[in-house]
């Protein structure tokens, strides 16, 4: 096992998939760790500086996989700064950005469909200190074959998992660096119909498309986007952020994450080859110190990424993706610069 | 090109929503204009000591938006 001493070198920082018994060491030993597994593996790991999420898919430099009980997949950021394990309830959310370290990150963990998970997707880009230390990280999800499955987090373990905090790991960067976004989303605008919405919201039933008002689940099912696999892009001045759809019901479309009044929407262009994609975006960012990544279950399940590698970059694979703000069908890595 | 003092009218323009008027290439600059652009309630000073303070936090990671503030 690669020490998780402070002094470790980011060549030897383990981004990776390790056995329960070599994360209860690395933790015994002090290290800085994100941690995302089944909760049987979760449960099983010790006190420490730790945040952990539930989701059985991890992407690996060899491609994704599906973790059993024995195995977590660990994100070492010991040695980078002081770091503090927290947790916030649905009515302190705020307290991410705002408790965060002036040199740092908040590193946050929030279950799947939990009043945390509603509250930050609606609230978090207002919150005071929301671009000024930030807040990166991933919402929990579950084993989608397992049914009545829910997401978990943990705030540094040896207490019960939480089903609606968002767990956050306070971490201070090394003087001189800044924590730095890259956001990879395969998505484009299909340059078609506009859409807009006039309620913030993750279930919306009436839509302006093209200036007229329209029974939005009709025009999905009409569109043929009713398949789930295509989101809407939002130009949020410049950044493609997706908002991907959960079900298309009679008379309701459900989201994956909340639409905006202000932002203009569109249906993304399809993507074909996503690990191929993933590959040639990833090829073309800056070489940088990665602190933490992950990718969507979206991109994981439509684009068939079991097995498959997309460029060297590892993480959970999860329900969403913090990045200021809830995302959706996008990988980000956070970097130090 | 540094990052202009927060008494700088440049500050002042951008918060009145002139953000669009430069080429936002940073993500967390463009979901800050947007936040802004949806905004109508925080008052100007609020914004602008709120901008000022988001482009000396991030001045290393805002080059290509910092040089074109002298065009604002």
């Amino acid at each position: 096992m690669n020490s998780p001493n402070s002094a470790v070198s980011e060549r030897l920082r383990i981004n990776d998939v390790v056995t329960v018994a070599d994360a209860v060491d690395m933790i015994a030993a002090g290290a800085v760790l994100s941690i995302a597994g089944r909760a049987e593996a979760l449960a099983q790991l010790p006190p420490g500086t730790w945040i952990g999420g539930t989701t059985p898919y991890v992407m690996t430099r060899d491609g994704g996989a599906k973790l059993d009980a024995a195995h977590v997949f660990v994100t070492d950021l010991s040695g980078l700064g002081a770091a503090r394990v927290t947790s916030y309830g649905p009515d302190e959310l705020d307290r991410i950005s705002g408790d965060a370290p002036a040199d740092g990150l908040a590193l946050t963990i929030i279950p799947f469909q939990s009043e945390c998970h509603e509250r930050f997707a609606e609230e978090a880009a207002e919150f005071p200190l929301a671009f000024l230390r930030p807040t990166f990280g991933w919402i929990a999800g579950f084993d989608l074959a397992e049914e009545g499955a829910r997401a978990l987090c943990y705030a540094g373990g040896g207490a019960q998992p939480h089903t609606d905090r968002a767990v956050v790991l306070h971490l201070s960067l090394p003087v001189g660096k800044v924590p730095h976004l890259e956001l990879v989303n395969l998505f484009e605008p299909d340059g078609l119909d506009s859409i807009r919405f006039t309620a913030t919201g993750f279930a919306q039933s009436r839509a302006w498309v093209n200036g007229q008002e329209r029974d939005f689940a009709a025009y999905v099912r009409e569109r043929g986007f009713d398949c789930l696999a295509v989101p809407l892009v939002g130009d949020f001045a410049g950044a493609r952020l997706n908002a991907s759809l959960q079900a298309v019901d009679e008379e309701v479309v459900r989201l994956f994450a909340p639409v905006f009044p202000g932002v203009e929407y569109h249906f993304a262009k399809p993507v074909g080859d996503y690990a191929a994609a993933f590959a040639e975006k990833l090829r073309q960012l800056p070489l940088g110190r990665r602190l933490f990544s992950c990718n969507c279950i979206l991109n994981y399940v439509f684009g068939d990424l079991e097995g498959k590698a997309i460029g060297g970059t590892a993480g959970p694979v999860t329900f969403g993706e913090i990045a200021y703000q809830l995302l959706n069908q996008t990988l980000i890595e956070v970097r130090a610069v | 090109m540094a990052v202009p003092p927060i008494y700088h009218p440049c500050w002042k323009k951008l918060a009145e929503g002139n953000l669009r008027q430069i080429t936002l290439q940073n993500t967390a600059a463009q979901m800050l204009a947007k936040r802004f652009e949806r905004d109508g309630r925080t008052p100007i000073p609020t914004k602008v000591a709120e901008l000022h303070e988001f482009f000396a936090r991030w001045e290393r990671t805002l080059g290509h938006e910092l040089s074109q503030l002298g065009r604002v």
